[in-house]
Formats: structure tokens, sequence, C-alpha cells
């Protein structure tokens, strides 16, 4: 029964990853709240995690999910006691974490995001050979960066960081430092698949590795992990799904260089057992092996 | 008169800029001049003001001295421009970065380069001038230690450190359509040598450094909104490089030759140099700097 729960949950999150947010239904989703420290709380509802950061000096989060969602979501942030939002950060630019940035930007929210995530959401594209439109004025991120921020706010400093992405090629990384709590985005998905290597948008496995290499750097035993996808964990975690990653791109890298193809490596099944998934990974695979060409590997 | 004129606005300059406290602002009017469509500066008491307004919002670098914010805000709307939502500090001297208590209380976003928000933190003296440690209103609320960009009212507005020079958290701000750099006091249009704060982290070897990065981000359409002094071209901002640069040889010839700072000094090399003589820092002041400067950088 358990078991058969977390399948479900795992396949609701590939559906929410695979953006088929037109079919969705969202008028069943609850936004949940879990508070991390005095003033920080993540909001679980449907797309990748939200960090809500709120006190005196206004309220601050990371991703706003899906735009049909808004409303629930400025509820559940009154409901924590906190203002109307006034500055958002973007993780990446998939839309189950900037959905909703058209209606936080016109309800004030300054945007913020690493500039690549700017580029893609007004330039449009394609997301596992989807088209993804160009985003509306409102929902594009008002302030970029190449390689970071930091907020001074509510009694502690919030550094946003980009360490060169590996998801796609706009992750950033937020951590609180008194606090003491990071916002992986989705280069830690929590849910219990494989990592999506969004290849069309310029992520790339192996700079996913060194990515994560500098969010555990940043970490210690107590500092609260919060995933772009799937439950609050701690650093331990992080550094298996660190490790999981290179020993895939380890696996598959072996393969290619017996020269294999894709397909054969597929076959393989190099990476099963690591993690469950559907496919068995395929996706996975596909995605170090177009990683691996990237790096002339 | 015209000479006098500018030698008095040279004076009023110097004054703002070593800081008199007891400096009366009841006179000092706020002069707009627009320089594209939605593009400003605003010339009063201290460092000049740029502004981008338009329907995504005011956006301003740097703020004068706090007694000028009603001024200043009402030049603002002067320009049919709302309320300041964005407010970008060059660096965190008091004549640039002195209003940032009112505008931050009123409302305004305060953005700028890592040291800047330590050093305000912080206080400190400039120059004689002691600055207390500032409130929090008046601190950056977003600091970044390279660059940030904000995309406004159709433009995209580059805010850079380039390594600094006149304190060691200067940033310049490139607005990309409009062609327009402020330069903060990295540049300072005809009103004598350069001030490098070395107790702020200035050193004139960064200062060129920075100045060739922002040399090579004009073009001769480049309109220069220069820290202090009228509005100039990349011509300006080559020449006073070269200033700069050439000073630097001067100084550093004597003290290669085994000169101490006081024998330097009084071989007056930095004689018929300056752009504007009579300016605030004299030559032996920037001889001292230029000194320190290369010391610091172990030559």
């Amino acid at each position: 029964m358990r078991r058969a729960a977390m399948l479900s949950a795992i396949v609701l999150t590939g559906a929410v990853s695979i953006g088929v947010s037109a079919q969705q239904d969202f008028s069943t989703v609850q936004i949940r709240a879990e508070q991390v420290a005095p003033g920080l709380a993540v909001l679980f509802g449907s797309g990748g995690n939200i960090g809500l950061f709120h006190g005196p000096d206004g309220t601050i989060i990371v991703d706003d999910q899906f735009a049909p969602l808004t409303e629930k979501i400025q509820a559940a942030i009154a409901a924590e006691g906190a203002t109307p939002v006034k500055f958002l950060i973007n993780t990446h630019l998939h839309g189950d974490h900037s959905g909703g940035n058209e209606n936080f930007g016109k309800a004030g929210a300054t945007i913020f995001a690493q500039s690549n995530v700017r580029s893609r959401l007004a330039e449009g594209g394609t997301q596992r050979g989807t088209v993804r439109p160009p985003a509306p004025h409102a929902a594009l991120p008002v302030v970029t960066y190449d390689h970071g921020i930091t907020f001074h706010a509510n009694g502690d400093t919030v550094d946003v960081r980009y360490f060169g992405g590996g998801h796609t090629d706009g992750d950033s990384v937020i951590r609180w430092r008194k606090a003491n709590a990071i916002h992986t985005g989705d280069m830690f998905n929590n849910s219990g698949g494989f990592p999506f290597i969004d290849t069309e948008n310029g992520g790339n496995a192996l700079r996913l590795v060194t990515s994560l290499d500098q969010v555990i750097a940043l970490a210690d035993a107590d500092t609260v992990i919060i995933p772009g996808h799937g439950p609050i964990t701690r650093r331990g975690e992080l550094i298996a799904w660190r490790d999981m990653i290179a020993a895939s791109v380890e696996r598959v890298e072996a393969l290619k260089k017996q020269g294999m193809t894709l397909e054969q490596a597929q076959a393989a099944k190099p990476v099963e057992g690591l993690r469950t998934a559907a496919d068995g990974g395929d996706a996975f695979v596909a995605g170090i092996w177009t990683s691996l060409a990237a790096h002339g590997r | 008169m015209r000479r006098a004129a500018l030698l008095s606005g040279i004076v009023i300059a110097g004054a703002v800029s070593i800081g008199v406290a007891a400096q009366d602002f009841a006179n000092v009017e706020i002069r707009a001049v627009p320089i594209k469509p939605g593009v400003s500066a605003l010339f009063g008491s201290g460092g000049n003001i740029g502004v981008s307004h338009g329907p995504d919002g005011t956006f301003i670098v740097d703020d004068q001295f706090a007694p000028l914010a009603p001024k200043i805000q009402a030049a603002i709307a002067g320009l049919g421009a709302s309320p300041v939502k964005f407010l970008v500090n060059t660096h965190w001297h008091f004549d640039h970065a002195g209003g940032n208590e009112p505008f931050g209380k009123a409302g305004a976003t305060i953005i700028a380069q890592t040291r800047v928000r330590d050093r305000l933190a912080a206080g400190g003296t400039v120059a004689g001038n002691t600055s207390p440690p500032g409130p929090k209103e008046a601190l950056p609320v977003v600091t970044y230690d390279h660059s940030v960009s904000f995309h406004l009212n159709g433009d995209t507005i580059d805010v850079i450190h380039t390594g600094g020079g006149h304190t060691d958290g200067d940033s310049v701000i490139y607005w990309r359509k409009a062609n327009v750099l402020h330069t903060g006091d990295m540049m300072m249009n005809r009103v004598g040598f350069p001030f490098i704060d070395l107790s702020s982290g200035g050193n004139v070897v960064n200062l060129i450094n920075s100045l060739d990065q922002m040399i090579a981000m004009t073009d001769a359409d480049t309109v220069v909104i220069p820290g202090h002094g009228e509005l100039g071209t990349r011509a300006d901002l080559i020449a006073w490089r070269g200033m700069i640069a050439a000073c630097v040889d001067k100084v550093k010839a004597l003290k290669t030759a085994g000169q101490t700072l006081d024998q330097a000094k009084a071989a007056k090399p930095l004689a018929g140099m300056s752009n504007a003589p009579g300016g605030f820092v004299s030559e032996d002041a920037f001889v001292e700097s230029i000194w320190a400067s290369l010391q610091a950088r172990g030559s």
C-alpha cells in the first residue's frame, strides 16, 4: 500500500514535470505549509517546492508552481502571517516552478533569476519536444544575474548562487545563512526518480555533479535541504543523490567507450536499480549520453 | 564670467567631495537634463544622479544627500516618473548614498556591490568626513559581487563591478539601448585629478583597469554621466584615463629611480597635468595616492 502510494506520487511528479498543465486539474490541489525555521517555511502543492521567507522586511519566495495555483499559494502565504510577495526568485525556467510568474509579477512582486532563465522564458523553446511559447512581459524576471546575488532581509542573509547549472543552464541555489537551510531547485529531486537532465535547455549531467559538489560544500549535518520536489531532508540524502548521478555517468560512459550506440546502452539498463523509474532510466541514460557528447566524451 | 562660474562649480564640487558638514542645502536646486527618452541625469549637490523611468517603474543611480531627498523626489516627479522603485549606489560615499535612508523608507529597493553594503553598515571616515554606521533603511537589501542587470522600460541596464578603483566597491551602470554610461566617481569630468579613497580600498591601478573596461563598453555615440561634472563623451573618458595613466607613469618613474615620497612630491611631477587646475585633489595629494596605490600593489 505504501509502495503503491509512493509510485503514484512518482507518476504524478512525472506528469507535472513534463508539463501537462493544460490537462491537469488543479482544483483539488491543496497547499500545505511546513515550517523550517522562524520565518522560513516550505509550501508543498503541485509542482516545485516553494520556499517562503517572511518577516518585517517583506516576503521573499522561491518558485511559484503553476498559474492556476497562485490564489491558493497567496492564501497559504497570508495564513503564515506573511505580507504579499515582494521578491520572487525562480530557481529555473520550468513551468512547474515559474508558472505563477505572471500572476505574482502583476501583483507587484519583483522577479529575480539567473540570466539564462530570463532569456529562455522570453524567447520560448521546447521541453521534451513540447513547444514552450515565449512568456508574457509580466512573467519575465526584472533583475537578473550571471553569478549570484544576496538578499539582506528579515534578520538573515540569503545567498542566491548559480554554480553552472546541470538540470538546465540557469539553476540557482538559495541558501539562508542564519536559518541554515538550502533550496536546491531541481538539481535535487527528492521524490524517488532519476534526475531530469533538460538538454534542450542547457542541462548537463556532468555540470550537475559539479554544481552539487558546491551545494554540498555549503551544507553541514544540520542544514535543512529543501529539494525541488519531494520532502525536506538533510545533507546525507543530497550526497547520496550526487553519488548516484556520478556513478550513473561512469556506467554510461563505460558503455559509450565500448563503442555502443545510445540504444544499445539503454538496452543494457546501466542505471537500473539505482532509482525507481517507469522507463528503467532510459531518459536519464539519454541525458547523460548527450551530456558526455557536449563535453567531447 | 563663464570661467568664474565654472570655477565656482569646481569649488562647490570640492566642498561637497570633502564633505563640509555644515553645508547649506537650502539653496541647492536640482537640474534635470533629459538624455534619451526615459533616461535623464539630475544635477544638484553631490554625485550626479541617473534616472530611468517608464511603464515598469523608476530606477535611479545614486541619491546625493539626505536633506535633498524631497527636492530630488520632486525633480523625478517633474520628469513624469513614478516614485523610485530601484536605487543603485555606485559606491558608499555620503555624497552618493546620503539619501539612502529617505529613499529606502519611501519604498525603494536599494541595490549595491557587496562591499558598499559592508562599508555603509560599518561607517567610516572619508577625507575627514565621518559617516556613522548606516541605519537599516539606508542599507542595500540586494547585493552582488560581480553584476546584476535590470530589464526595465524597454531597456537592459547592466550594473557592473569592474574591480573598483575610486573605492573597492564601485559599480558602473550601462543602458544598452539608450547607450548611456554612468561611471560613478571612477570618472569626474573636468574637475581635476581623481580622488583615490585608499581607506575604502581605492587604488589608481584598479581605476585604470576599470576605465579600460568602461571604454570598451562605449562608442562615439555613448552619453557619459560622470560622478561629478557635466555630461561627457567617450572621448572625455579616454582623455581622463590617459591623464591618470600619464600621472601614474611619472610618479612610478620617480619611485623606480629610488626617490622617497617627499622627494617625488618636491619634484612636482604632475605640474600642468590636471584638466582643471585648482580642483579638489591637489597635485601632492594625487602623488601620494598614486604612491600608496603602487605600494599596495607591491610596485
